[in-house]
């Protein structure tokens, strides 16, 4: 297959689904956005948490809090399906669940005053629902909090420039910020000048690493070798109670601003490089199995255990938290949700597509890479996902500078190191965003007791506090370094991962019970009836009927291989697989209630 | 009230100055060692001075410029 067929597909996809789907049919048909009506950052405007932004800037917020690893980690494990699936998933569910779910959760946010679409459930399906939901979420975030605190420390331990250029990174955004809001500069020229600071950064970073104490995870934490993991941990800790309660204006927008711009500089040079290669074929298999083995090296079918590797590019739970949790209190017009929900989360399914599937079936057994890279005789697949994505992004960059006289080595080593650089970025936007939406999940869990106790709800939900306590508890579990092998062959690992198996799971339900319940907001308050309301309902249920099938699967299938290996992780996570399961058939239960009672009341 | 805001402000200036200060000594040590910190347990002196110095830069200027900007309190209708 010509690589270039397959980008022809992909756009075309993408700019019929934009123009027709989102905003002939979502926008201007179902939610009848408006720039008349006002949005809650300018109705509730509290300088902190409801700021109106720039939609350039509100866009780079927004994509940079929901990229940050899933776009790549999970269409890099599926392309064991080969390359077709995987692309097929990526759009279908990008398009129809994925993209639908992000921007009717932001919408709905914004007619209800802001509140995240848990609190919307509410007036939907009852209280019931939304406290089972909120405490659902907050114990989501905090695990999505303990991974990405995990993760980047560990990141910043073995990769010294990485730490670098994160740290430096942030006084620029907060420079940006400055210039943008307190001096009032051209947003162009801020730009041109963040630009530039961030090249310059790049560079040094490049050249000087932050090394923070010994790191060797192949020693315990009891010999030494995790001493700069744990610092990490908790620099990280500190920073992320900082970054979550400051002002939105102050670090967040500018920062992810920015972050946008790397987002489309490295998206924008993949997107070309794979124009560039178009009559190329592809490397990789279209179809290898239905089943290859995948997940704890059991045979994994497509169907339904695909939501549970493919999350980000196709749909993901956690976006609804954050387009109903910080985006949407910060959207100076109805308008611009189009954009910033439905646009954004296209640009995640482009950027799985054109800087992950592609580019990892280009250099799928590439004679310049096998041999150092990729082992002789074997596939890209022989490699980690992460660095699936790595090798395939700077193959495919490489290869085009290589034609313009730049040599295949140089460009590689450049570009690839650039891909992982660009990757690190998005890992702290998610920690800071994923506090932030724990805390504002916090406070909505305890709204209650100001009835009934006024000093004490004013303590327990004050902003620092409730970021310390989730960042605490995100801690707990991410600091621990416990052994997952045997005394004999030890290996050790970060506490979060005894349950992080089933993390998967409970994103993906958290993304059909949120679309659930903007299929309910569609039917019942904005009383849209027959095809259109269908388009929203239907691909809901299959989502949680295949979803809630994975789950099933997985208890089935997946947790006897992790009892055989380790007892504490299969009931750590398969506890958590049982609770996800059950409280999706009572939140199924309400939805039905919920839809019955609406059709009644309107026959 | 603005007399209240006075000595939050300063704070804030004085942590702005420290941290800019840190950062660029830190910087200015790993342009000349080639590295920032050490692979030892002890924490060198550039590798605290580059985190209290990011820690100083982050709440200094929130402190010092603290309130919403003029150009934003325009944009949500506020004077």
């Amino acid at each position: 297959m010509k690589v270039l067929l397959v980008f022809i597909v992909v756009l075309l996809v993408y700019a019929i689904a934009y123009l027709y789907y989102g905003k002939r049919i979502l926008s201007e048909k179902i939610v009848r956005a408006s720039a008349d009506r006002e949005t809650p950052a300018i109705a509730r405007f509290d300088g902190v948490d409801y700021v109106p932004a720039n939609r350039y800037v509100l866009f780079g917020h927004h994509f940079a809090s929901i990229a940050g690893a899933g776009p790549i980690v999970g269409p890099a494990i599926a392309m064991a399906y080969g390359w077709f699936l995987p692309l097929f998933w990526v759009l279908f569910g990008n398009v129809f669940m994925g993209a639908v779910h992000d921007y009717l959760s932001m919408m709905a946010s914004v007619r209800y005053g802001g509140i995240s679409i848990v609190s919307i459930s509410e007036n939907l399906m009852g209280r019931t629902a939304r406290y089972l939901f909120l405490i659902y979420v907050i114990f989501t975030l905090i695990l999505v909090y303990a991974a990405f605190a995990s993760i980047a420390a560990r990141l910043f331990a073995a990769n010294p420039s990485v730490a670098t250029i994160s740290i430096l990174f942030m006084p620029i955004a907060l420079l940006t910020g400055i210039l943008m809001y307190r001096l009032g500069l051209d947003l162009r020229v801020v730009t041109v000048i963040a630009a530039a600071l961030v090249v310059i950064a790049y560079i040094y970073s490049y050249n000087v690493g932050t090394f923070f104490g010994p790191f060797d995870p192949n020693k315990s934490p009891a010999e030494g070798g995790w001493v700069a993991y744990h610092r990490w941990v908790l620099i990280l800790g500190l920073y992320s109670i900082l970054a979550a309660s400051l002002p939105v204006w102050y670090l967040l927008q500018p920062r992810d601003y920015i972050n946008a711009y790397l987002l489309w500089f490295s998206l924008g040079l993949a997107t070309v490089s794979v124009l560039l290669l178009g009559l190329r074929d592809l490397q990789a298999p279209a179809y290898t199995s239905f089943s290859p083995k995948i997940i704890a090296g059991v045979e994994t079918p497509f169907w339904p255990a695909i939501p549970l590797i493919i999350a980000c590019g196709s749909l993901s739970g956690f976006h609804s938290l954050v387009a109903s949790g910080t985006t949407s209190k910060q959207l100076a017009s109805e308008l611009d949700a189009l954009m910033v929900g439905y646009g954004g989360m296209l640009t995640e399914g482009a950027l799985s597509s054109f800087a992950v599937i592609i580019p990892i079936s280009l250099a799928w057994q590439a004679p310049e890479l096998v041999g150092n890279v990729i082992p002789e005789g074997e596939t890209i697949l022989k490699l980690s996902p992460v660095q699936r994505y790595v090798v395939g992004y700077g193959y495919t960059v490489a290869s085009v500078f290589d034609n313009v006289g730049v040599s295949f080595e140089t460009g590689y080593k450049f570009f690839s190191i650039m891909a992982a650089l660009v990757l690190s970025m998005y890992i702290l936007t998610t920690l800071d965003t994923s506090t932030r939406l724990a805390r504002f999940a916090w406070q909505e869990l305890f709204d209650w007791m100001r009835r009934y106790n006024e000093v004490a709800y004013t303590v327990l939900t004050n902003k620092w506090i409730a970021s310390l306590i989730i960042v605490l508890a995100g801690t707990f579990l991410a600091y621990p370094v416990l052994n997952f092998g045997t005394p004999e062959e030890p290996s050790w690992q970060a506490a979060y991962l005894i349950v992080w198996p089933a993390f998967a799971g409970a994103n993906q339900m958290l993304a059909a019970i949120a679309l659930m319940t903007s299929s309910l907001w569609v039917y019942m308050i904005l009383r849209i009836r027959g095809a259109l309301s269908a388009l929203i309902m239907v691909p809901a249920v299959f989502l949680w009927f295949t979803v809630t099938s994975a789950l099933v699967w997985w208890l089935w299938k997946v947790f006897p291989v992790y009892q055989a290996k380790s007892a504490l992780q299969a009931y750590g996570a398969g506890s958590m697989v049982f609770f996800t399961l059950v409280l999706s058939l009572l939140l199924m239960a309400l939805f039905v209630v919920a839809l019955l009672r609406a059709r009644a009341a309107s026959s | 009230m603005a007399s209240a805001q006075e000595p939050k402000r300063m704070v804030g200036m004085a942590l702005t100055v420290i941290g800019i200060l840190l950062l660029l000594y830190a910087i200015a040590s790993g342009l000349m060692n080639g590295q920032i910190g050490t692979k030892s347990t002890a924490i060198a002196p550039d590798v605290a001075a580059f985190i209290v110095g990011w820690f100083a830069i982050l709440i200094g200027p929130a402190l010092w410029l603290g309130e919403v900007p003029a150009a934003i309190r325009r944009r949500a209708g506020r004077s």
